[in-house]
């Protein structure tokens, strides 16, 4: 049970916002504290930074069995920002803060301590300088002048988030923007950088497609048919994911940190573009399409005059018309003008 | 001078081009006759006469021709009153010609090619009659009468050509309602059963019927007879050409194409050859049933109909085949050696080459001289080894089937490995194996899938390869706005909205609306997309429709600019003299009107192998 003592309990925050009588030179640093709170701190310091600790554990580190006399020890810590009080649930808990962290935030005003700590609070995720506004209260130009003077000393940083890139997020000046925040690796100072998705989706591709036609890369050799060679249907060795993840980071192929979601995300990317195909009943197995290795120019070397597969043209050519060899090139006569073009959507524009 | 009015154009992409094309092959006044039937209906030679402003004797040896050409019903009343109406399958014989008559010339020789050009000009014909002309002065058969008699045979056999019965000249729907009056009036009414069961009962019947009629005349004693102990064609039979025995050939190609793109050339060939097999004991594509209007309405009914005949194929093992059927109808020209790799494509090559041999090692003598022992055994372990270290090869076969590559080109484990292959190696199943070693294609599922993958090609072609991803990606999430399309295929959100843009002009996305405020104000509303194939495939279909009547017309047109030269080089001095009796710039002219007609019919036909996907199938 807490003592009702504690409720006395003020943080510098609130005490601000409520008593204009603590002026900032009020605030003392750390070495204006007792020894003991000295020493509860220094214990307190021992654990993660984001460890919680409730009274109990705290009275016991001290060795204090009264609540009244750990109230003032802890008022004490409170004042001097070195101990920030939160809640969870019902229950009051106590984070300790570093001496640096304690100082920084003494040096600045009431006003500052007030932006900065709901810019500390958002976390990797970062805040609108609307949301600070109406959660702080304060006027705008008060909000502004915080947050010129937080940036200047490097307390604070403005952010671009990629969902909303006309808003102004701040966030603490030694934090990494969250995914969100950044989008993730497909994004370049804001922008997707779709030079270096493409460069993958090509790597990956070329990964996939030569386990899957192997012979497609290489000379024609005696012991595969050039015109085509297919594993059989039952044929197991296709990539999944982890493979696929592994060539990338085995062949560095980027510094940038890809989780598997990442490439997951890149071949799905590749089957809507019909270069990939998830092999039957599997979620995570895919293999390239034929049409893809058709469409990067295999076979047609091949057909070329001189070549020793050029009599192999009736099994590789055509002769009906199919929208699938769009590769094949229709030799316009030089004189046929625009006269004999048509156009598919002449028919809503006659 | 009469002309073809603009509402020929106008009044649907199908009108545009049947009036084209009926302009070209029969004339101007048949064109007129067509476009008037189209535009409404059912009529009778008087009302036609009306309507189109022709007199009513031009209407009537108009009509006689379009009727001998299959290209209009006729049905006469109660009241003995003719109605005449518009029959497309003629029509549609004329727009598939060249492609039919280059298809037989392919598949038989070029006589059998000159026989259904014939009949497809003459509409039908009485197999004595066209014979006739092989006789000599003395009505003696000559060596080519046998020939052609041969011909006849064979093409009617493998459904080319049909007996042409009298119901062929009358529309289905007044077959049935004609044969559906009468048996209701067989059925009394009684206080027993409703009216509703009636009637059902009286469709039922008819069915039965109408099923009966259409199949009538067709046993082999109607259709053939035996002279001299050979089995030839009845004398008398009438025939004309079976045009969905065509469209069965073009579905066939369709999916050859398909299949060539999807997993490969030899695999394609493969497949030709399975389609050949059971192409023509496949079901028509259009099914009589469904083409009466008011019979079938729910589209559950109609698709049981459709897989209750496909199924019943497959049950009489119609359309089921296995690899041997299918040697029989593979091209010489295909190789299929070494196309399915198995692990020896991993190993090193001196081991493929030496094959069943088993390795040669060389042992020195001390002598000097050396001999060659097999390493037979110890080739096979190594082999096993090897495999079992590899992680990357792979057993040949399930089965237990080994490849025997160097032998037979066409051998049975080879083709039943491109079978497997069609069945189960891409998400697409061109085959089932209704049995082991017994294969059957899924024709109605696979229609739904050559459809898709053309129209997304098409677009491919047409709006490019972003347009592309963002189709096939809207299909995959069915409803989307842009910024989830934009995150799944990694674009940026303008590109997205620039080709979703593009795609709704060509009709292949729609927008959804969901207004978030009570005025509906469009810029708090928030737009999702989706893509509806009915919708999509109707448009593209009708736009290539239209485009191909463009082109009709456009060789018309230019045709019409130079008539003088063409007219000059019709009359008979000229034929034959062009040389000496034209001018150089005249030459020239015409060698370019050739190749810019052929250009054009060209693209004609490349649009019309596009739009048989969406129109036909």
């Amino acid at each position: 049970m807490l003592p009702t003592s504690f409720f006395l309990l003020i943080s510098p925050v609130q005490s601000l916002t409520y008593s204009s009588s603590l002026a900032p030179s009020s605030l003392v640093c750390k070495m204006n504290v007792s020894e003991n709170a000295q020493k509860l701190h220094s214990k307190m310091l021992e654990y993660a930074p984001s460890h919680l600790f409730d009274q109990e554990q705290l009275q016991e580190m001290v060795n204090i069995t009264s609540p009244v006399e750990f109230m003032t020890l802890a008022q004490e810590l409170v004042n001097s920002n070195l101990v920030k009080l939160m809640k969870q649930g019902d229950i009051l808990k106590f984070q300790a803060k570093a001496v640096a962290e304690a100082n920084k935030i003494s040096a600045m005003s009431n006003d500052e301590v007030m932006v900065y700590s709901y810019i500390e609070a958002s976390g990797r995720e970062g805040i609108w300088t609307k949301t600070i506004r109406a959660k702080t209260n304060l006027h705008q130009h008060v909000v502004l002048k915080c947050l010129k003077s937080l940036e200047s000393q490097r307390f604070i940083k403005s952010i671009k988030s990629v969902k909303n890139p006309t808003r102004k997020i701040y966030m603490l000046y030694n934090l990494q923007p969250s995914i969100e925040v950044t989008g993730g690796p497909w994004f370049t100072d804001n922008e997707l950088d779709t030079e270096f998705i493409d460069s993958l989706l090509t790597v990956i591709w070329r990964y996939i497609a030569s386990k899957t036609f192997p012979y497609a890369f290489q000379p024609p050799s005696s012991n595969v048919n050039v015109v085509q060679s297919s594993y059989p249907a039952n044929h197991t060795g296709y990539v999944n994911l982890d493979a696929a993840m592994e060539f990338i980071t085995s062949n560095k192929i980027t510094n940038i940190e890809l989780g598997i979601g990442d490439i997951r995300s890149l071949c799905e990317v590749l089957v809507y573009d019909d270069k990939l195909e998830l092999i039957n009943g599997t979620m995570d197995t895919y293999k390239a399409t034929w049409q893809s290795v058709l469409e990067a120019g295999y076979g047609r070397s091949y057909l070329e005059e001189g070549s020793k597969y050029a009599d192999m043209k009736s099994v590789f050519e055509n002769p009906s018309f199919s929208i699938f060899e769009n590769n094949s090139v229709v030799v316009q006569e030089e004189d046929e003008g625009a006269e004999d073009m048509v156009y598919l959507d002449s028919w809503i524009h006659q | 001078m009469v002309a073809l009015s603009s509402s020929a154009k106008t009044q649907s992409p199908k009108s545009f081009l049947y009036t084209s094309i009926a302009r070209t092959h029969v004339g101007t006044i048949a064109s007129i006759v067509i476009s008037t039937l189209i535009s409404h209906g059912k009529l009778t030679a008087h009302e036609i006469s009306n309507r189109s402003q022709l007199p009513i004797k031009t209407v009537k040896s108009a009509l006689v021709s379009l009727i001998q050409l299959n290209c209009i019903y006729y049905w006469s009343d109660e009241r003995k009153a003719v109605h005449y109406s518009f029959n497309e399958r003629g029509l549609l014989v004329f727009v598939h010609s060249g492609d039919i008559i280059n298809c037989i010339n392919k598949l038989y020789d070029a006589e059998s090619a000159e026989i259904i050009q014939n009949i497809i000009q003459m509409g039908h014909v009485r197999v004595s009659d066209y014979l006739a002309q092989y006789q000599d002065d003395k009505s003696e058969k000559t060596k080519l009468y046998f020939e052609q008699q041969t011909r006849f045979f064979k093409l009617f056999a493998d459904g080319w050509l049909q007996k042409l019965q009298p119901f062929h000249y009358s529309p289905i729907n007044d077959l049935w309602s004609k044969l559906y009056q009468e048996t209701l009036k067989q059925i009394p009414r009684n206080s027993t059963t409703s009216e509703v069961k009636r009637v059902n009962e009286a469709k039922e019947k008819t069915k039965v019927k109408l099923s009966d009629m259409l199949e009538s005349g067709q046993e082999s004693k109607d259709l053939y007879e035996m002279d001299g102990g050979l089995k030839i064609l009845r004398n008398s039979l009438v025939i004309s050409f079976d045009l969905s025995r065509f469209e069965k050939h073009l579905r066939s190609r369709a999916l050859v194409n398909f299949s060539k793109s999807k997993i490969g050339s030899l695999t394609s060939k493969v497949y030709e050859a399975a389609l050949s097999t059971i192409e023509q004991k496949t079901a028509d594509l259009s099914q009589n049933f469904l083409e009466i209007s008011g019979l079938i309405s729910d589209p559950e009914e109609a698709r049981l109909l459709i897989h209750s005949v496909e199924n019943k194929l497959v049950d009489q093992k119609q359309t089921t085949f296995q690899a041997r059927d299918v040697a029989r109808f593979l091209d010489n020209e295909v190789d299929l050696r070494n196309s399915i790799l198995t692990h020896n494509f991993l190993k090193p090559q001196k081991r493929v080459n030496s094959g069943g041999n088993g390795a040669q090692k060389k042992i020195k003598l001390e002598d000097g001289g050396s001999f060659v022992v097999k390493e037979e055994n110890n080739e096979n372990e190594n082999e096993n080894e090897d495999e079992n270290e590899n992680d990357n090869s792979f057993n040949t076969m399930a089965s237990g089937d080994s490849f025997d590559n160097s032998d037979d080109k066409h051998s049975h484990s080879l083709i039943l490995s491109h079978l497997k292959l069609l069945t189960s190696s891409t998400p697409v199943n061109f085959l089932i194996e209704v049995s082991p070693g017994v294969f059957t294609v899924p024709l109605t599922s696979l229609m739904q899938e050559l459809k898709q993958h053309n129209f997304d090609n098409i677009i491919k072609t047409t709006l490019g390869i972003d347009a592309f991803k963002i189709l096939r990606c809207l299909r995959m999430l069915k409803l989307a706005d842009e910024k989830t399309i934009a995150e799944k295929i990694l674009l940026k959100e303008k590109t997205v909205r620039n080709e979703v843009c593009k795609l709704i002009n060509l009709n292949a996305v729609e927008i959804q609306e969901i207004p978030k405020s009570a005025d509906r104000a469009a810029s708090k509303t928030f737009y999702l997309f989706r893509h509806k194939r009915y919708i999509s495939y109707l448009f593209l279909s009708n736009s290539l429709i239209y485009n191909m009547g463009e082109i009709l017309n456009n060789i018309e047109s230019f045709k019409s600019d130079h008539k003088i030269l063409l007219e000059k080089c019709e009359r008979e001095d000229v034929k034959g003299n062009e040389d000496q009796l034209l001018l150089d710039s005249e030459l020239k002219t015409l060698r370019k009107l050739q190749s810019r007609e052929i250009n054009n019919m060209g693209k004609f036909n490349r649009l019309k192998s596009l739009n048989d996907i969406f129109g036909l199938f």
